[in-house]
């Protein structure tokens, strides 16, 4: 792969620099007539190898600008939504292996100890992205369902545990924090009844989806999905058990904060996307944008299930 | 005064939905439709099907590797074999089998005598059982997703196990 061509040539770069280093240390050491010519010398290599070596510098540079990982997460999220705008790949129950040899596995196959896929990639990428303590916030795009009707829900991870025999799904506990929104201003003994929701559920490497049980008798239970390359940032859709249809959809975006106390304001969450995105307003805005395009299709696309 | 026939009546309620439960292991008639239905779907059918065995199959075996030893005769060594495969098969087969017809007591009386016939000289340990149980219980909610109750299959796959077993 070229991400190996570009190591080995920095692996040749690294060699190249220690034998410059070596001669100039060779240079230094032979003979010791002619001492004003030689001083010359020594200080024109010295200054020739400086130059040299800034210019590797430059280079490992270009190249670790290509390589740089969060640059491939973010070409990674673009390629998962066109991915959404095509027909599946596979059918129900199935995950592709990615890369250009296309090949599709059961989900039941991702991460649980054999390689199943002819690339290897089932078990190339099985570090669960949740992790006790983790934080995510999310903004409600609509909700058609919810009794309490919050502005923001806290997904907080209590515990993540893998079992040893069955690694492609790990079980997550969560609790769900949220303020009730569900009465009209005028009813304000209402507006500030706090919920904290017990949750379990499960992590598929498979399928990049979080899947909850239904936590009250109402049957409305949390699915979330990252889409594969950016585990910051799920969408979190309220969905009734039955049906499996989203009514209410949240963006859950993982809170960087680790001095976070329980008391978030909305100015607060603000600051903290424009923090995360390194956005000014306008290029917030535009990313608000496209993830509303983004949940349209989602609706389209489960509708249709 | 007026309370005691209803005391005494929530009393005897209780006593008889434990006498029920000890019967049949809490796996009941409502219970036994869940399961049904739930099984329908995760043992799906065509390729899906080998994939939801072999996931069960791994799992046990990940438990208690040494349980190899009793399938050296379908190919165990190699889990992709057709012969394998085949078994993996012809055992969700068999559990298909009497959980279709856990609705049907007389007919489900009759296949788990017959199965117990055929595990008895085998000498299966009971944690192979378990095993077996603890992967079932597993792969079910990662096939099923979030629409499936854990507690009904614990109590109904005791049920069936303990038929089987004899004990």
């Amino acid at each position: 792969e070229w991400s190996e061509l570009a190591i080995g040539q920095a692996d040749m770069m690294k060699s190249l620099r220690l034998l410059l280093a070596a001669l100039v240390v060779v240079t230094a050491v032979a003979g010791d007539k002619d001492k004003f010519d030689r001083d010359e010398l020594i200080e024109h290599l010295v200054e020739r190898t400086g130059e040299v070596t800034h210019k590797i510098y430059e280079f490992e540079q270009k190249l670790d600008a290509r390589m740089d990982p969060d640059r491939i997460r973010r070409a990674g999220s673009l390629r998962h939504r066109v991915e959404e705008l095509e027909d599946p790949k596979c059918p129900h129950h199935e995950h592709s292996c990615g890369g250009y040899d296309h090949q599709c596995i059961s989900n039941l196959f991702f991460c649980d100890g054999h390689v199943d896929c002819r690339n290897g990639e089932d078990e190339k990428h099985c570090t669960s992205p949740l992790k006790a303590g983790d934080r995510f916030i999310g903004d409600v795009v609509f909700d058609y369902c919810t009794t309490r009707k919050p502005e923001h829900i806290t997904l907080v991870v209590e515990s993540v545990n893998t079992a040893a025999f069955f690694k492609g799904f790990p079980k997550v506990h969560v609790h769900m924090e949220m303020e009730s929104h569900g009465h009209d201003d005028d009813d304000d003994h209402h507006d500030h009844d706090e919920s904290s929701l017990p949750n379990d559920g499960f992590y598929s490497f498979g399928t990049h989806e979080l899947i909850f049980q239904a936590p009250e008798k109402d049957g409305l239970s949390l699915h979330g999905e990252f889409d594969g390359s950016n585990f910051d940032r799920f969408v979190g859709d309220i969905v009734t058990v039955s049906s499996d249809k989203p009514c209410a959809r949240f963006i859950f975006h993982r809170d960087h904060h680790d001095d976070h106390h329980d008391d978030h304001h909305d100015d607060h969450h603000d600051d903290h996307h424009d923090h995360r995105d390194h956005d000014d307003d306008h290029r917030h805005h535009k990313a608000r944008h496209h993830d509303k395009h983004h949940d349209d299709h989602h609706v389209e696309h489960h509708g249709h299930n | 005064l007026k309370m005691k026939p209803l005391v005494f009546l929530l009393l005897a309620g209780v006593v008889a939905y434990a006498v029920a439960n000890d019967d049949d292991h809490g796996c009941d008639a409502l219970t036994r439709l869940k399961v049904k239905s739930q099984w329908t779907r995760a043992y799906s059918h065509g390729h899906e099907r080998e994939d939801f065995a072999k996931a069960v199959w791994r799992a046990i075996f990940a438990q208690v590797p040494d349980a190899k030893s009793l399938f050296k005769r379908v190919n165990v060594d190699d889990l992709d074999s057709p012969e394998f495969v085949a078994h993996m098969l012809r055992v969700l087969a068999g559990l298909d089998i009497v959980i279709s017809i856990l609705d049907q007591e007389d007919t489900l009386k009759e296949e788990l005598d017959h199965l117990e016939k055929q595990h008895e000289g085998r000498h299966i340990p009971d944690n192979y059982f378990d095993a077996f149980k603890t992967a079932l219980l597993h792969v079910l909610p990662a096939q099923l997703g979030r629409c499936w109750d854990r507690d009904a299959w614990d109590h109904c796959f005791d049920f069936i196990a303990k038929g089987i077993k004899g004990h």
